[in-house]
């Protein structure tokens, strides 16, 4: 007899948790080819409010950090992301239909860019801040700071190159971010939030 | 005498790290032999042989030269600055993990105490490189353009042989240049097993080699005309056989030299931490540092206060073995600098400075010498103008802040300053003032990768660390 594969249940990621909707709504999603996929929790307005309350929460810490810890969680999430490269690209063909070798190159190129947006943590402030020669007897600098809680609307049809390319610029800097992922592919930014909680990124810099 | 700062002993062990009984050069990937007079590597605070370690001749030098430009031209020079900028976050992850065997080693070859190592030294290096790493495919970012120079040779001392290493290599290499590094003849060992992390880590042969030997294999790497850029961290008297050597070549170079660094305390500093820092500015690292804050600066109106503090506190410090986590000033790196520290300590007490040390006993095997400081010290005296890179401190003293200005700029030197003061708006004035390359407010010895870092004068010139530190390996930068 074949074994009976046992299924994962896609939820929303609050506050370094994985509830499901306070509003017990799920919707269906398909894959590429229209078959169904999955029941994903479908969060409701008092989701959306719980979740900047743990963005906001975690702000405080987390933009406290140094720009070094930011850049060396940013690459541990890279790290452990590639060593589920596959589990990422299963994820990608299955919710956006692209071949394999394709769905390959999008997960590399999401790693990547997870370790370039690393790099920038402690480098941003030298590249766009700096002293300023004001004519005057007083002192006078310039530095990037972060905005606080970024609301961030995922691109639709890119499921996971797509948001990790809005995700990471927002955390690398120090804001903390509430997402929402594609409404028709939500299964690949699910697995991310999995990544997210496993690689020290403290709960609530990313919530969706 | 007893003093309740009496600990048991509480090494640290050394069975983490395997030392091999000898070791070649790293060249294209592989350790070779050598064809100069193999030396033997010891632990300063024993005396004992740690290892023989090979010379390498003119030839070597040549074949390393050349792994290195095969290595620019084909693989590392070609290669996208994204896949570079891995092959760094590799190593900087491998030193993380190697941390502790590291700073053994390091300890043991350098004689720095452990803490230093444990604590500054390798997670400094292992930042170093995680630093750079992210430069790596930014370059366009940098303002210094992204174009390499092509190989780059490398010298360094011994002070702190593995992080002055992640100082020329990790920008070197994330701008896409390749190097050939001679570390300095007394601590080649971390440098070795840095060569195994760079195996480790799958980095491309020839991208980094190691060659192992003193002042010959050094004048063999910087003269030879393969190289683009020398890269040099030591005394003045070197830089400056090292400039003359390689005036009229197209060579790019860059010069870390010595220091003579003023630690000023101002009146209104806040006294202990002040004796912290000055503590710090000095001792730290057997005061075998370039920027050591060598030179105390110090009110007149708190000057007897300070002192009074300052040697009670040196009373507390603990000299000895390096690898006891306890130590607080470990051995004098060879006796070679011991004989140059004690020269000129003679030589402070001949010119008539006043000598003072705590009582400690010294390990009777070794090279050692005690926290020293010198009063009554004049601008004029030998032991306030010249390097001693030893833990001795001269201290001078000063009523106005035009004068301690007057008087810390009055050096060939121009590398590092301190302030001690509760007045913000006379920190940013000194620092303005001082002609210093990083100037300390409040603290002393402090470095990040994120910090570039050089001097001014006769301390040399080129930034390393920071954005401004990829300049020195960048065709858009300097000239």
């Amino acid at each position: 007899m074949s074994r009976i594969d046992v299924r994962k249940t896609y939820k929303l990621y609050i506050g370094g948790a994985f509830p499901r909707s306070e509003s017990g709504h799920s919707y269906v999603v398909h894959d590429s080819k229209g078959a169904f996929v999955a029941n994903a929790s479908l969060a409701s307005r008092k989701d959306a409010r719980d979740a900047v309350i743990a963005a906001r929460k975690a702000f405080g810490g987390w933009s406290a950090r140094t720009a070094y810890n930011r850049a060396q969680i940013l690459y541990r999430v890279a790290e452990v992301m590639e060593d589920r490269r596959p589990q990422f690209v299963q994820a990608v063909v299955q919710s956006e239909g692209l071949s394999s070798a394709k769905a390959e190159r999008v997960v590399d190129e999401a790693i990547d860019r997870l370790v370039w947006y690393a790099g920038w943590a402690d480098k941003i402030t030298q590249v766009v801040g700096g002293a300023n020669p004001v004519a005057g007897p007083f002192f006078n600098i310039s530095t990037p700071e972060p905005t606080g809680v970024v609301a961030v609307l995922a691109p639709q049809q890119s499921s996971l190159l797509g948001l990790v390319s809005v995700v990471a610029p927002a955390i690398v800097t120090g804001n903390t971010v509430v997402v929402v992922s594609s409404y028709e592919r939500p299964l690949p930014a699910v697995t991310f939030s999995e990544v997210l909680a496993t690689s020290d990124v403290p709960g609530g810099v990313v919530t969706s | 005498m007893t003093s309740p700062f009496e600990y048991a002993p509480a090494p640290e062990s050394r069975s983490i790290v395997d030392i091999k009984p000898s070791y070649g050069l790293f060249i294209n990937g592989e350790f070779v032999d050598g064809h100069g007079k193999a030396f033997k590597t010891i632990s300063p605070a024993t005396e004992e042989v740690l290892a023989e370690v090979a010379e390498a001749d003119e030839a070597d030098v040549e074949k390393a030269v050349k792994a290195a430009r095969k290595a620019y031209d084909k693989v590392w020079g070609p290669m996208p600055g994204r896949e570079r900028a891995k092959y760094l976050y590799r190593i900087a992850r491998i030193i993380q993990e190697r941390g502790r065997e590291l700073a053994v080693l390091e300890s043991l070859d350098n004689g720095k105490p452990i803490k230093e190592s444990r604590d500054v030294d390798i997670p400094t290096v292992a930042a170093h490189f995680f630093y750079y790493a992210g430069w790596a495919d930014k370059l366009e970012y940098s303002g210094f353009g992204s174009t390499p120079l092509g190989v780059a040779g490398q010298v360094i001392p011994w002070n702190f042989p593995l992080l002055m290493l992640a100082w020329k290599i990790a920008p070197a290499l994330a701008c896409g240049n390749t190097v050939v590094l001679k570390p300095a003849e007394t601590t080649p060992l971390t440098a070795l097993l840095f060569a195994e992390i760079c195996q480790q880590a799958d980095l491309p042969p020839g991208v980094v080699n190691i060659v192992t030997g003193a002042g010959d294999t050094g004048r063999a790497l910087v003269s030879h005309p393969d190289v683009d850029k020398v890269a040099f961290t030591g005394s003045t008297d070197v830089g400056r056989a090292i400039a003359k050597a390689v005036a009229g070549t197209d060579k790019k170079v860059t010069l870390e030299l010595g220091g003579k660094a003023a630690n000023i305390v101002f009146d209104d500093a806040p006294i202990d931490q002040a004796v912290e820092g000055i503590v710090n500015g000095i001792f730290f690292n057997q005061g075998h540092v370039c920027c050591a804050g060598s030179r105390l600066l110090v009110q007149e109106s708190v000057a007897e206060e300070v002192l009074d503090r300052l040697k009670r506190r040196m009373s507390t410090l603990r000299v000895g073995d390096p690898l006891d986590k306890n130590t607080d000033i470990g051995a004098i790196n060879s006796a070679e600098q011991l004989a140059r520290i004690r020269e000129l300590s003679d030589i402070g007490e001949a010119e008539g400075a006043g000598r003072w040390s705590p009582a400690c006993d010294l390990p009777s095997n070794g090279f050692w010498f005690p926290p020293t400081l010198f009063t009554g010290v004049t601008q004029a005296h030998r032991i306030a103008r010249e390097e001693i890179f030893g833990p001795v401190l001269s201290v001078l003293t000063f009523r106005t802040p035009s004068e301690a200005v007057e008087k810390a700029n009055n050096t060939p030197y121009g590398l590092s300053a301190g302030v001690w003061t509760d007045k913000g708006s006379r920190i940013l004035h000194m620092a303005n003032q001082l002609r210093a390359g990083v100037v300390w407010a409040n603290t002393f010895n402090k470095f990040d990768p994120t910090s570039p870092f050089g001097g001014y004068k006769e301390s040399g010139y080129g930034r390393e660390g920071g954005r401004h530190g990829l300049e020195a390996y960048l065709k858009g930068g300097v000239k």
